[in-house]
């Protein structure tokens, strides 16, 4: 029996102790699995609102231009004058700005939230779809004057309004657009353009130069850049027609390369335009294959004391030359009285010069002055071989400026005897950094008192193509060892080591 | 942590999977490149390579991420995880930090691509440096993503079909956002729900769309392959990394009081 | 060293564990005993940190598993029944790995694997990769990992299961081995490993502990000399009736019939030893006994006899 009563020690019967369990879980599983759920959604908010408040705050502050030319800064020519701006400014982008990548809007939302920025307060930049908002643009222009659209800026202060459209901001690769219908820009002159809207803006006037159409006018693309920048709207205008008048809001009329002398309308309209104190540019270089005379032309000219004759500018110094076997493309210089008053280059490439003279019996109240001379070693070629007695080597001017003290309002006439100021051929070679381009532009906005410090640079946009060209079997080479060295190696590697393990 | 990040780290190169990625994505960025050196303008452009490549994380970071936690739990190793003396969150980061290793890694093709630009006379833009801090920091959301999907699911095939199918779903966010809104609005129009004006339906519609766009990662990082370096998205990625991180976390965790 | 309270697991609505406590000193061998399913693998799992209980405590070493892991886990050595081996790497790859987990200081890193990889016999296979190594190799590796960084509890889930005979005594012999420096607990389903390893013995059946008991006492039990198995030369009905007629038989029953060899199983009553007068009775009917054994109990014997009320 003694050995049962071990037994029966040894046996305990568990079982029949344990209590009946719940399945419920303790208290300690429940508070773990609530701090775990409570946690996680904590988290997973604050995630969420912290990255809002972020988005919100400070997005725009923390953006930082990476690019190597500072595609997304303003230089300090736009900072200088934006941090001076004593009006307000809006910048209305007619667009949603998170919508849809295109390639301006990678360039241009960055540089305007950096105009933003550095303004002061002064400009506010809107980002207003009309598709959301079918009012904005009925509002914006009630008259619809400037054929608002999609996918363009509008620039406002006060009365006065203007547009731009990013994508004609950049000049196109030519090549790459002819050859494979790419639009790889070149050059960024968004800056330009808009720091050239917000001066015209606030300049509290409204600018606008009209081309003379009907005389084969040449196109202006370059020169309406330059334009626009000064803060000109540019149109052209026919004086042909019965009723033509040159309209009111007239600030430059400008008569380029004119095929054929103007008409005797156009002429006493022009006369009378410069009797109002009208303000003219004429660019007439000398082509010798097509000479032309203009006398009615002439007659405006001659109304300001200058004087076009049917010849050409021929430089003898070869340190003038740009190449010694062709005299007539040759470096001219600022004139040194103009030079002094203004701050302009130098130096300045004049490719077939017409001869420009003073008027000897001119109005007393006019003061004609050169801007741009010749060397001193330079004669005139005529057409004919008829040479002027008055004509011999010497200093002759390029580009003249006239005033008439007499109008109520200084009517003012430049004539340039040269197309290379601004024709687009000469800035498609040399791009619109080019001394003549600054020249124009310092010139025009000194003549408008448009307070132009040295124009904004358009910004080169670097060119991805390599520099020096591939040959066809370099590049497929190259393409052979991309595509081989470090896949198959890895490949190898990876094969390698795998069968080496396998059997250890 | 350092040890699981050793062992998961040489563990991709023990198998053939991180060669594998490594060959992949050589295979897929050298296509792209000699595709840009062999065009007859020779317009060599690393940050559109960069951005192309971003379109293949969908197929290379399951890759990458599907084992992580999967394969363990097949293994029964994950016992090892839960029964030796460390935190689980060192074994959640350091596997973490071993996938992002292996990316970094992979990086080594774009590297060798830019080389070759600069040894062909190219352009390397100072922009292509944040395009790649861009890239680095979108694949780290989606590694955190993907370790997400390893660790929910038991087997490494289904954890990568989960993470592609999420990782789709993200890089079509925006489109998928405008579809949204879309239904959204006719739905509104439909019911003249609260009599709405078609101005406000529109606005509620765009509302909407934005509010899911908003989480696109793909857009918000799209800034830096054109040269603009934003704070915000990076900020925007690391933090929703270090969330997915931390779900992940407790997802392993939860075998601390689950009653599964 | 080991306290487990009332634990209780539940996987859904099927109970698992239905409050199991019990306690292992120090320098204990601990065999946990029970068919398939009875909760052995739950209760390990659970007492390692691998799975939460549904209620209940667990500490080792004073230390909460749930409160404090790190420290309660840092003198755990587990092998599940499933070894948590890595195939892709190789046992000195491995070991290297577990030790940087277990914290194991770099300095001392390798002369402790070297030391473990001596004391479980795997020095000759340390360059392999696990994927090439055979069942018991790979089980022997498990164990290696269980020691790293001295833990002062082994946890072993089943380590013979599924291993050849000789593996089996290798494994046992190696677990003996260890018990001298470490708390082991050591599940199993097989009664015999567990007589011949352990101190004492929890025999677990369906999430419940049945019995726990030094394994002398047990073992006393298994011993129990109330069956015996009887092979005579004769016929069944010759033997039946003077079988029965010694004091102290309870019930004969025919377990086979071949040849004219009987197989029997013969219950005896009480305690009183009837063997003696077996072979007598036997001799005097001229059958010869071939064979005469007392029958080891199984482990179902074992539970049923513990499980239902004693005759």
């Amino acid at each position: 029996m003694a050995r049962k009563t071990a037994k029966e020690s040894i046996l305990q019967e568990r079982t029949v102790k344990t209590p009946k369990v719940s399945v419920k879980s303790d208290e300690r599983n429940r508070s773990l699995k609530k701090i775990s759920i409570i946690s996680t959604a904590l988290i997973v908010a604050i995630c969420i609102v912290f990255n809002i408040l972020l988005d919100l705050t400070l997005d725009k502050k923390l953006t930082f231009d990476a690019t190597s030319v500072q595609q997304n800064t303003v230089s300090i020519l736009t900072k200088n004058f934006i941090e001076k701006l004593d009006k307000k400014v809006e910048i209305i982008g007619l667009f949603n700005r998170n919508n849809a990548i295109s390639d301006w809007k990678d360039y241009c939302l960055p540089l305007l939230d950096d105009y933003e920025s550095k303004a002061d307060g002064m400009i506010e930049l809107k980002y207003i779809d009309p598709d959301v908002d079918p009012f904005i643009l009925k509002q914006l222009d009630p008259d619809n004057l400037y054929g608002l659209r999609k996918d363009t800026y509008v620039i406002r202060c006060g009365d006065l309004l203007t547009t731009v459209d990013p994508y004609s901001c950049f000049v196109y690769d030519a090549n790459m657009l002819q050859y494979y219908n790419l639009a790889i820009p070149t050059t960024n002159n968004l800056e330009r353009e808009f720091t050239g809207r917000i001066m015209y803006v606030t300049s509290g006037r409204a600018l606008h130069a009209y081309y003379l159409s009907g005389h084969n006018l040449p196109t202006h693309y370059y020169l309406d850049q330059i334009l626009k920048s000064l803060g000109f709207a540019s149109s052209e205008i026919t004086l042909k027609g019965e009723n033509a008048k040159i309209p009111d809001d007239c600030t430059l009329l400008v008569i380029l390369q004119p095929d054929s002398d103007i008409t005797p309308t156009e002429k006493e309209l022009i006369k009378s335009y410069l009797d109002n104190s009208g303000e003219v540019l004429v660019v007439n270089g000398y082509d010798t294959e097509k000479a032309v005379e203009y006398p009615n032309l002439n007659e405006v000219t001659n109304r300001m004391g200058i004087i076009m004759e049917a010849g050409l500018l021929h430089e003898n110094d070869m340190d003038h030359l740009l190449s010694t076997d062709d005299p007539y493309s040759f470096i001219a210089d600022i004139d040194s009285d103009y030079g002094s008053k203004i701050s302009m280059p130098a130096n300045y490439t004049v490719e077939k010069c017409r001869y420009l003279k003073t008027s000897t019996d001119k109005k007393s109240s006019l003061s004609v002055s050169p801007l741009i001379v010749t060397s001193g070693s330079t004669s005139v070629d005529f057409e004919n071989a008829q040479i002027d007695s008055a004509v011999s080597a010497g200093t002759y001017p390029v580009a003249l400026w006239s005033v008439d003290s007499d109008t109520s309002d200084k009517a003012s006439m430049i004539v340039i005897g040269s197309s290379s100021f601004t024709s687009d051929k000469y800035y498609e070679a040399n791009t619109l950094s080019d001394n003549n381009a600054v020249f124009l532009r310092n010139l025009l906005g000194d003549i408008n008192t448009i307070h132009v410090t040295p124009m904004v640079p358009g910004k080169s946009v670097p060119s991805y193509i390599l520099s020096k060209p591939l040959s066809s079997s370099s590049a497929t080479t190259w393409s052979v060892i991309v595509m081989t060295v470090i896949p198959l190696g890895s490949l190898i590697c990876g094969v390698y080591i795998y069968r080496k393990r396998r059997h250890l | 942590m350092f040890a699981i990040f050793k062992r998961e780290f040489l563990s991709y190169f023990r198998t053939p999977v991180g060669w594998v990625a490594i060959c992949l994505l050589g295979v897929i960025s050298g296509y792209y490149f000699s595709g840009m050196l062999t065009t007859d303008y020779a317009y060599v452009n690393i940050n559109m390579e960069v951005a192309y490549l971003r379109t293949f994380f969908i197929i290379l970071i399951p890759i990458i991420t599907m084992r992580l936690f999967a394969e363990e739990k097949k293994n029964g190793t994950d016992v090892l995880l839960y029964t030796m003396p460390f935190s689980m969150k060192n074994a959640v980061i350091g596997k973490f930090l071993a996938a992002m290793a292996l990316q970094m890694l992979m990086l080594l093709c774009l590297f060798s691509h830019m080389i070759i630009t600069v040894i062909l006379s190219g352009y390397i833009s100072t922009a292509t440096w944040g395009a790649i801090v861009g890239y680095l920091v979108l694949a780290a959301l989606f590694i955190s993503i993907g370790m997400l999907t390893s660790a929910m699911t038991e087997n490494q095939i289904m954890s990568a079909v989960v993470c592609f199918v999420v990782l789709l779903f993200l890089s079509m966010l925006s489109e998928i956002a405008t579809s949204i809104s879309e239904v959204f609005k006719a739905f509104l129009k439909f019911t003249h729900f609260f009599g709405m004006s078609d101005s406000s339906i529109y606005s509620a519609g765009e509302g909407l769309r934005e509010a899911i766009a908003w989480f696109d990662p793909y857009t918000r990082t799209s800034c830096y392959t054109t040269g603009v370096f934003k704070i915000v998205p990076l900020i925007f990625c690391l933090s929703f990394t270090a969330m997915f991180i931390y779900i992940t976390y407790r997802v392993l965790e939860k075998k601390r009081w689950s009653q599964g | 060293m080991i306290e487990i309270s009332n634990l209780v697991k539940f996987y859904g609505d099927k109970r698992a564990l239905g409050g199991i406590s019990f306690t292992v000193n120090q320098g204990e061998i601990l065999g946990f005993l029970g068919p398939n399913g009875a909760g052995k693998t739950t209760t390990m799992n659970i007492v390692t940190g691998y799975l939460s209980a549904t209620s209940g405590k667990v500490t080792i070493n004073g230390y909460d598993i749930l409160e404090q892991p790190e420290l309660a886990k840092k003198n755990v050595g587990y092998l599940p029944e499933l070894p948590p081996l890595f195939l892709d790497m190789t046992v000195v790859e491995y070991l290297d790995y577990i030790c940087d987990l277990k914290k194991v200081p770099k300095d001392i890193k390798k002369k402790h694997i070297s030391e473990i990889m001596q004391m479980v016999h795997i020095g000759n296979v340390s360059g392999r990769l696990i994927h090439n190594l055979s069942k018991g190799y790979r089980q022997r590796v498990g164990i290696a990992q269980t020691l790293i960084g001295n833990p002062e509890v082994l946890i072993l889930d089943e380590p013979t299961v599924g291993l050849d005979p000789n593996q089996v005594i290798e494994i046992r012999k190696l677990i003996c081995a260890l018990a001298k420096k470490h708390t082991i607990i050591f599940s199993s389903h097989i009664l015999s490993e567990v007589q011949a390893i352990c101190d004492r013995v929890i025999i677990i059946n369906n999430g419940r502990i049945v019995a726990d008991a030094p394994t002398i006492e047990l073992s006393a039990r298994m011993e129990d000399n109330s069956r015996y198995l009887l092979t005579v030369e004769g016929s069944f009905k010759d033997l039946q009736m003077p079988l029965r007629a010694i004091s102290g038989v309870g019930s004969v029953t025919l377990l086979a019939e071949k040849n004219g060899l009987l197989q029997l199983e013969i219950v005896a009553d009480g305690n009183l030893d009837v063997r003696k007068s077996i072979f007598f009775a036997m001799a005097r009917l001229h059958a010869p006994i071939l064979e005469f054994r007392s029958k080891a109990a199984s482990l179902e014997d074992v539970f049923t006899s513990i499980t239902t009320p004693n005759k």
